[in-house]
């Protein structure tokens, strides 16, 4: 499997997700929101991660399996942000987000290694045998 | 509970804009930009793909984030059982990762 696609798609699409965050902080929903919305200038880095990571997600789902790219995407869009929320923006991060980002490592790393070579591949194998 | 509706339909969109946009590059044989740009399916799913997001914003507004963030994870599933049925890829060990992604997935979001 070649996941670097997959990697970089997901990582860009975190960032953008991000960045619609910050720029979505206090605006009220009224008819002017998209418009108050694309007028932000977080909006234009928000775009430029998610056209970035909408390209490496089209090469990741051209190479790879969708079973495989879509978790894989999806778990580190979800991370990523958290991450740099809690490293630059100095964010709470409660307990159970960070097990959820353990959870997510353990099954990013698990899905990258095809599930062969890890433990958890390999209880995973164990229980499909019984 | 518009909230909740919007964010049910957000994520079924999103799903199966992931699940089209597969269907669609698997068509082409050689993978080019202008080709995919051209395919009237891939925007389609784009379209259809970006409709979610929308209806995902606007049900950030109307629901509490720990609400609509777990129903919007579910989008992650809809891809990879479709892609099971539709394109019969085997899952085999992979199961195990993507259920430990999704409870991770599904931990951060709640």
């Amino acid at each position: 499997m070649n996941f670097q696609a997959a990697f970089n798609a997901g990582i860009a699409l975190g960032l953008s997700g991000l960045f619609v965050r910050i720029g979505t902080t206090g605006i009220p929903l009224d008819i002017a929101f998209l418009i108050t919305f694309f007028m932000n200038p977080f909006s234009f880095f928000a775009a430029l991660f998610g056209i970035y990571g909408l390209v490496y997600l089209q090469i990741a789902l051209y190479k790879n399996e969708i079973t495989f790219v879509v978790p894989l995407v999806s778990a580190l869009s979800v991370a990523t942000p958290i991450i740099l929320a809690a490293i630059f923006l100095k964010e709470y991060v409660p307990a159970m987000k960070w097990f959820g980002l353990l959870l997510i490592l353990i099954g990013t790393v698990g899905m990258t290694r095809d599930g062969k070579k890890s433990l958890l591949g390999a209880i995973a194998m164990k229980l499909r045998k019984r | 509970m518009l909230g909740v509706l919007l964010s049910i339909f957000a994520s079924l969109l999103i799903g199966t804009s992931a699940t089209m946009q597969k269907y669609s590059l698997r068509r082409i044989r050689k993978f080019r930009f202008r080709r995919i740009f051209s395919n009237r399916l891939w925007i389609i799913s784009i379209l259809i793909g970006a409709s979610g997001t929308l209806m995902y914003l606007f049900a950030m507004r109307l629901s509490p984030i720990h609400i609509v963030q777990p129903i919007i994870a579910v989008s992650m599933l809809i891809p990879v059982i479709l892609g099971n049925i539709l394109f019969g890829e085997k899952i085999g060990n992979r199961w195990f990762h993507i259920i430990i992604i999704f409870i991770g997935v599904w931990l951060i979001s709640v």
